[in-house]
């Protein structure tokens, strides 16, 4: 299936365009019209993919709802979701499910969609491939730095706190976290700690990311057993090599 | 034989020629021979009259004696000579002189039955056969003369002497025919030699001939050879050189133009090393030609000046030239050679030397009214060679104590060429050297004056001729300018395209002469460039038939020829076939636009600011990203360079800046919280990540002071931290602020639409679904969004702040903000 989606929708919607941005990050192209039978039917559709934000107008413009039906029950293409459940509701009243490819419901996170949308066209039932590191560290901008370098060979998510993290831990499960070990409130060592500590996230592998290189505070990180560390005075490409032969090793093991 | 002799081609009519020659010599002989037989048979006539010894009667003596010998002879002579005319077959036309005499021997023999004596005379014709060398003929003469032995005898028996008188011949018939038969068995064997001789001779002759071919062959693929390695290696090499050169100007990252400097200094060591052995090769098989040309001996100063000089000054070396200033200006001898030889001295001098200096010397003596003898020698202050070593020194391919000159590059083939090359311009190069202490190289070599006005004083008109280039070298743009450039090689082409890109000249292309004719007829140029090797038609071809139409529209256009072979005495064959330039590939992107610049008609081009080199930017279009690279450039708390490296990346690097801009207030206002506070765990902390983030923007020296106020806080120095921190935070502040400032576009700001409420609460909404979700990208994107929008100003406030926080990645606190409402 070609990764190709039409979105319709009305004016401008910051949603949308994230959305958007977040589906070409991943290889989409993505083409939009207005919410209008007219328009709709102009467009040489070459994308065998509908997706409609189900605001408000959405629900209440029937001749859309109805005609996109029609359209995809004819050319057998397929029609993506995503608003409110209330508002999902109703447009489901209209369009039968064989027609529907996927509902996203708010609040939505666009990468998963992404994911998703990417999974669906790849029909691959298995979890995408690509690494999910989490990035925890107090500077913001190294947080955006390291994120930018590691993506898009992984997916990076970055938190600014422990407390961050363990939140985001509670909703998701990386495959790797880089901890920055000099944070304040709450240090690496400490939050390596808790980790270790809950059944949850004890087995999640741990990199520690320092800036001290003398023998005695590398032997103080590595004492806390971490599956390895990383100076920040490292350049961009040795810090990908390593977390690279990092995962290459992980999967030997298995 | 006959094939061998047809073989020999050319040498079996020379061998032809000596027959003919032969057998008019003996026909002459048998006329000669005709009239001593008359006058003989005349005289012989008169003697024995006068001496009453005929015994016949007059009459009939007359008819035996006189008549029919001499009617016999002749008619035998008469036929030989119209036998030789009519007769075809060689064999038989170089019997007959032979015949024609062994018959008037035998007849008049016959007639006087004087066979003894005769007899001895038919040996004559025997051994004349020799001179034919042909059995056939020796057989032949010799069967007739044992015929007419015989037949005198048996003539002699005949006419009524009596048995006993008869047998008074046997013995000398039986004489007579052993010994023919004996002259002609060693006439025989005589001719068999000969055979022999001259089979091995037309042998020789021919094998001579095939050696000769072959020889000839030899050389001339060797010729081809060279010329054709020549072509073929340098092709590639301009292929590299000419891309990579094109990688430098346009690439903005500094880590690819670095690779990319590299690889041009290597490739111009191995076009360097390529040429040395090309050379080498070419003295070495003779190919080598001195070509003597008219030249300006301060260029050829200049030349060597510019190529020597920066190397020098690498070394910490001083490098001096003295030029006698009463030098005369322009000479006639091999420009190429003299500057290859000098410049491979000085190389090697300042290879050689490691400290002091090199001193290059032109001299001069007046030798006569049309030349001089011209000194040049070349001094330095290095290791200096051994007297041991003197000898190794042109022996090609040894170096000098190897193992101590080990790192040294270069093949060791340099001096044997130089050698060469003196050798071949009638010069020779001379050593002096100091172990340990230097060495002076010099030679003296007589040259032409082709104009005696003196050089002059050599510094100023270097600095002359430096301005004059400097006026040159200024790049230009000439959009309307339309040249054509044909090349039978589309990488030759593409490479002048992209040498040429800035200049925004029209680049039309061909690649073959054909192709170049056809544009030429359809389009006008204002200049045109010619490959001159190319198959089917050559460069000098095409031009030949350019130049042919007068009607055509591009008479009177500028040509330049393209040519890999640098060959001495060249550009004047090129300017004689009508070219107007020539340019040696590879093509020297300074060079090529050099001539564009002059060739063009000058209100076409227009002059501009070279640009700074490094950043590899248009002359005279500014580009937006390299307007902010620009400003920060200026600013002297930043070392780019190392910022791009250590945040990988210019995009990366714009990322960081603006990161950095963001939060620096905040984050500044962060640590002079802590200070005041007291609070030194939290300090170290915060100047610890801004060590880390000033170092990837490359503030180096704001992250030194922050590694030393890191350091401090651990080692609990508080003093220091008084000291100290007001100056960071004065620093830290400072940059923050400049680097808004180059980031801020104001002009940009006022175009932006307002943002409606409707599309503010979206936006809001998504802003707070992304953080919440921990999706930041999303969060961001939102964020971008927004800068397109001129924003109400309720919500700018909060927005800078979002900002900031967004930048910190503060989730808590952006989506309590959020919240606020």
């Amino acid at each position: 299936m070609e990764k190709r989606i039409l979105f319709i929708g009305d004016s401008v919607s910051f949603i949308i365009n994230a959305i958007m941005d977040a589906l070409r990050r991943s290889g989409f192209v993505c083409d939009s019209v207005t919410s209008d039978v007219g328009a709709i039917s102009k467009i040489n559709n070459k994308s065998s993919m509908f997706f409609l934000y189900a605001d408000e107008a959405a629900v209440d413009n029937n001749a859309v709802l109805v005609f996109l039906r029609d359209l995809c029950i004819e050319e057998d293409k397929k029609l993506f979701l995503m608003g409110y459940p209330d508002d999902l509701k109703k447009v489901m009243e209209l369009v039968p499910e064989k027609v529907i490819g996927g509902v996203f419901e708010r609040p939505i996170n666009a990468k998963e969609i992404a994911d998703r949308m990417t999974m669906i066209v790849d029909d691959k039932k298995q979890e995408i491939t690509r690494k999910h590191i989490l990035v925890v560290d107090d500077s913001g901008t190294m947080l955006r730095t390291i994120k930018s370098w590691l993506e898009p060979k992984y997916q990076v998510s970055i938190v600014n706190s422990a407390a961050n993290a363990l939140s985001f831990l509670e909703m998701k499960q990386p495959d790797l976290i880089l901890l920055d070990y000099e944070m304040p409130v709450c240090s690496g060592p400490q939050m390596l700690q808790m980790l270790r500590s809950e059944i949850r996230t004890e087995s999640i592998p741990v990199i520690f990311l320092t800036s001290k290189d003398d023998q005695e505070s590398v032997q103080k990180v590595l004492s806390l057993k971490p599956q390895g560390y990383l100076l920040k005075t490292m350049a961009p490409d040795q810090i990908i090599e390593i977390i690279d032969k990092f995962f290459i090793t992980e999967e030997n093991k298995l | 034989m006959k094939e061998k002799r047809k073989a020999a081609g050319v040498e079996s009519e020379t061998y032809n020629n000596e027959y003919i020659k032969w057998r008019k010599t003996f026909l002459r002989v048998c006329l000669i021979l005709f009239f001593i037989i008359l006058f003989l048979e005349i005289g012989i006539f008169f003697v024995l009259r006068a001496g009453d010894l005929i015994e016949q009667p007059l009459p009939v003596y007359f008819r035996d004696y006189l008549i029919r010998p001499v009617i016999l002879n002749l008619f035998v002579l008469v036929a030989g000579n119209l036998a030789t005319k009519f007769v075809k077959r060689e064999g038989i036309k170089n019997a007959i002189p032979v015949l024609t005499i062994t018959v008037m021997f035998g007849i008049t023999s016959y007639v006087h039955n004087v066979f003894q004596v005769i007899l001895l005379v038919f040996c004559i014709p025997i051994f004349i056969t020799i001179i034919f060398k042909s059995r056939a003929i020796l057989a032949v003469i010799t069967v007739l003369s044992e015929a007419f032995i015989l037949g005198t005898a048996f003539m002699s028996m005949y006419e009524g002497r009596g048995i006993s008188e008869s047998a008074y011949f046997i013995p000398s018939m039986i004489i007579s025919i052993i010994i023919v038969l004996v002259c002609g068995s060693l006439a025989n064997i005589c001719i068999k030699v000969l055979n022999i001789q001259d089979e091995k001779l037309l042998r020789a002759m021919v094998e001579a001939k095939a050696a000769e071919e072959r020889a000839e062959e030899a050389s001339k693929s060797k010729s081809a050879f060279l010329s054709n390695m020549s072509h073929e290696i340098r092709t590639p090499i301009n292929a590299v050189l000419g891309l990579d050169e094109m990688i430098i100007r346009e690439s903005t990252e500094k880590n690819i133009k670095d690779y990319a400097l590299d690889i041009r200094s290597s490739g111009r060591a191995l076009l360097s090393l390529i040429n040395d052995i090309l050379d080498f090769s070419k003295i070495e098989s003779g190919k080598m030609e001195i070509l003597p040309v008219e030249y300006d001996l301060s260029s050829v100063v200049n030349d060597l000046v510019n190529m020597i000089a920066n190397k020098a000054y690498e070394k910490g070396l001083s490098f001096q030239v003295k030029v006698d200033p009463n030098l005369p200006h322009v000479l006639y001898g091999d420009e190429v050679r003299i500057r290859q030889v000098v410049l491979n001295i000085l190389s090697n001098a300042v290879k050689y030397t490691d400290k002091g200096s090199v001193i290059l010397n032109f001299g001069f003596e007046k030798a006569d009214d049309s030349s001089i003898e011209m000194f040049v020698s070349v001094k330095d202050t290095g290791k200096g060679i051994r007297k041991e070593d003197l000898d190794k020194l042109f022996t090609a391919f040894e170096r000098i104590e190897e193992t101590r000159n080990r790192h040294i590059e270069g093949t060791g083939l340099g001096m044997s060429i130089t050698k060469q090359l003196l050798a071949m311009m009638g010069s020779r190069l001379e050593v002096e050297s100091v172990y340990g202490e230097g060495s002076t190289f010099s030679f003296r070599l007589i040259q032409e004056v082709r104009d005696w006005v003196p050089v002059g004083n050599y510094e100023e008109s270097f600095k002359k001729l430096r301005e004059m280039t400097k006026e040159y070298t200024q790049s230009f743009v000439a959009p309307e300018a339309k040249i054509l450039v044909v090349d039978d090689m589309p990488i030759n082409l593409t490479v002048v395209q992209g040498l040429l890109k800035k200049t925004m000249v029209q680049i039309d292309t061909a690649v073959s002469g054909k192709e170049c004719l056809e544009l030429a007829a359809k389009n006008r140029y204002h200049i045109i460039f010619l490959d001159h090797m190319m198959p089917g038609m050559d460069g000098i071809e095409t031009l030949e038939h350019l130049k042919k139409d007068r009607e055509s529209l591009n008479k009177d256009v500028p040509t330049v020829i393209l040519t890999a072979n640098a060959v001495s005495g060249a550009r004047e064959q090129y300017i004689k076939e009508g070219f107007d330039e020539y340019l040696t590939k590879p093509i020297d992107a300074a060079r090529l636009e050099e001539m564009i610049s002059r060739l063009l008609p000058a209100e076409l081009v227009q002059l501009c600011d070279t640009g700074d080199e490094q950043s590899g930017g248009d002359p005279c279009i500014s580009d937006t990203k390299d307007d902010l690279m620009a400003k920060l450039a200026k600013m002297e708390c930043l070392n780019i360079e190392q910022g791009i490296t250590a945040s990988g990346g210019e995009d990366i690097y714009q990322t960081v800046i603006e990161d950095f801009a963001k939060t620096a207030s905040t984050l500044a206002d962060t640590i002079e919280q802590l200070y005041e506070q007291q609070d030194l765990k939290g300090y170290t902390i915060q100047v610890h990540a801004l060590k880390s983030t000033a170092r990837l923007v490359g503030a180096s020296e704001l992250s030194g002071l922050a590694e030393k106020l890191e350091q401090c806080g651990k080692d609990g120095d508080i003093k220091t931290i008084e000291e100290l921190t007001g100056t960071l935070l004065q620093m830290y502040r400072s940059l923050g602020s400049e680097l808004e400032d180059a980031l801020y576009d104001r002009e940009k700001e006022e175009q932006k639409p307002l943002l409606g409420e409707a599309q503010l609460e979206e936006a809001v909404g998504t802003l707070l679904e992304g953080v919440e979700s921990f999706d930041f990208d999303m969060a961001q994107s939102v964020m971008d969004q927004l800068e397109n929008y001129r924003l109400p100003d309720a919500f700018a406030e909060k927005y800078k702040k979002l900002r900031i926080l967004m930048a910190e990645v503060e989730r808590d606190d952006i989506i309590e903000l959020l919240n606020q409402r």
